[in-house]
């Protein structure tokens, strides 16, 4: 009796590990859409036209001049340019756009928000809103600290893939930086 | 042989392994339970939902502060309970006394291994048939992803799960090592109680005093927990686990040498 029932919890046992495993390989058979762009393309976001025109990354000394902070001398500020046209027929308030595309930079083992004092520091806007078919320039960036990396990694940096990312979900759309 | 095989089955075959992953198990169901019930009709990866990572939660905090104790519990305190029945002079008609005490290390080692890995792995198994297995993004902020800097973080790039195994084995590993500060402590303890918990408190003395910093970190709390509150250099983990390996083994030994009475 006792014997039947090892028995039993053994294959019971064996048929729910196999019946999991099964489950574990069809719940990862979707994998996530990633829409990627590069310097110079157009994305329509509808009432939006993005146009990424450069990027860059600069030391702290290039970005900041002679205010460069010691605490960050060895790091690097990563940027890129938008320019952002209106195709909705309304004035577009800032807030809106910013929040639509102010998501991050990112690599693949790094990542970070868009730095809103160094926003207030590369760009003026001389209204709160975005008038209909009009363009402007807008410049997004972020540090690049040194301590988020390996020495051998710091010193190849340039060679880093980095992203900046328009959107999250439901699907991800991303820039590819031309560093 | 047969009393390194003999050793090996006391070691799996006891009570007290039973208790020690019953700890494990409660606490990553407990935790399981609780992101489920945190993340219904919300969309989450198993990276986010693995107790390893899974930092939000308690539950997380609470595996690896105990972990000495899931290591030590099954088979740590056997020498001293030996030592003080008198089992350890009986054996040692029928072997030598270098035998005896390497199958005791060899079992310790492994039962300690078995009862911190097992509860992790199981875990991972259960949260891997109800979440996807994808690099969750980082600008959520809601995962404790490894930037560069950190121990193999490539591995995060490559396949999450990989990093989830390479903790597991960390665990296990430093598990064991723990546990034979119990063997090394056998003769000097007083009670199988303090035996089996003084490596506790070693270990979370040892995470209070030598907790992480910019340059690195010495604390074996920090560098087995996946989630990298600091940042651990190679060299750290690897000195740290020989210094522990080596001067458990050496003690073990220095104790249970044969002692001329005059």
């Amino acid at each position: 009796m006792i014997s039947l029932i090892k028995r039993v919890s053994i294959y019971l046992l064996l048929f729910l590990v196999v019946f999991w495993t099964t489950r574990i390989i069809s719940i990862n058979r979707n994998t996530q859409k990633i829409t990627e762009y590069r310097i110079g393309d157009e994305i329509n976001c509808g009432d939006l036209l993005l146009h990424p025109i450069e990027s860059d990354l600069f030391s702290t000394t290039e970005f900041y001049g002679t205010m460069v902070n010691n605490d960050s001398i060895d790091d690097y500020v990563i940027t890129i340019c938008f320019e952002i046209t209106n195709n909705s027929e309304t004035d577009m308030y800032w807030d809106s756009i910013l929040s639509f595309i102010e998501v991050g930079f990112e690599s693949d083992l790094w990542c970070s928000s868009v730095n809103p004092d160094f926003y207030m520091y590369q760009n003026e806007h001389l209204s709160n809103s975005l008038s209909p078919n009009e363009s402007q320039k807008i410049w997004l960036s972020t540090i690049v600290s040194k301590r988020c990396f390996r020495e051998s990694t710091w010193k190849d940096i340039k060679n880093v893939e980095f992203f900046y990312v328009l959107h999250l979900s439901p699907d991800k759309i991303v820039v590819r930086l031309d560093i | 042989m047969r009393t390194l095989r003999f050793e090996i089955y006391r070691s799996f075959h006891n009570k007290n392994m039973a208790i020690s992953l019953l700890i494990g198990i409660v606490i990553v169901v407990l935790d399981l339970v609780t992101f489920i019930a945190n993340h219904i009709n919300i969309r989450a990866s198993l990276i986010q939902a693995w107790i390893g990572t899974d930092y939000p939660y308690a539950y997380h905090s609470l595996y690896y502060v105990v972990l000495p104790i899931i290591a030590c519990l099954p088979y740590a305190g056997s020498l001293f309970s030996d030592i003080s029945s008198g089992y350890d002079k009986n054996i040692c008609i029928k072997t030598s006394r270098m035998m005896y005490v390497s199958s005791k290390v060899v079992a310790t080692y492994l039962s300690a291994f078995f009862a911190v890995v097992f509860p992790l792995l199981l875990d991972l198994f259960i949260v891997a048939g109800i979440y996807p297995n994808y690099r969750e993004e980082r600008l959520r902020f809601l995962v404790a992803a490894p930037l560069d800097c950190h121990l193999f973080s490539e591995a995060y790039v490559v396949n999450p799960v990989l990093y989830c195994f390479i903790f597991i084995l960390l665990a296990g590993i430093f598990g064991g090592a723990i546990a034979l500060i119990s063997l090394s402590i056998s003769r000097i303890t007083q009670s199988l109680f303090s035996t089996i918990t003084i490596p506790f408190i070693i270990y979370i003395f040892n995470g209070m005093m030598m907790g992480g910093y910019e340059n690195g970190t010495y604390a074996v709390f920090e560098m087995i927990d996946p989630v990298p509150a600091s940042i651990t250099r190679p060299y750290q983990m690897i000195v740290v686990y020989f210094v522990l390996l080596l001067g458990t083994t050496f003690v073990i030994w220095l104790i249970s040498r044969r002692k001329d009475v005059l």
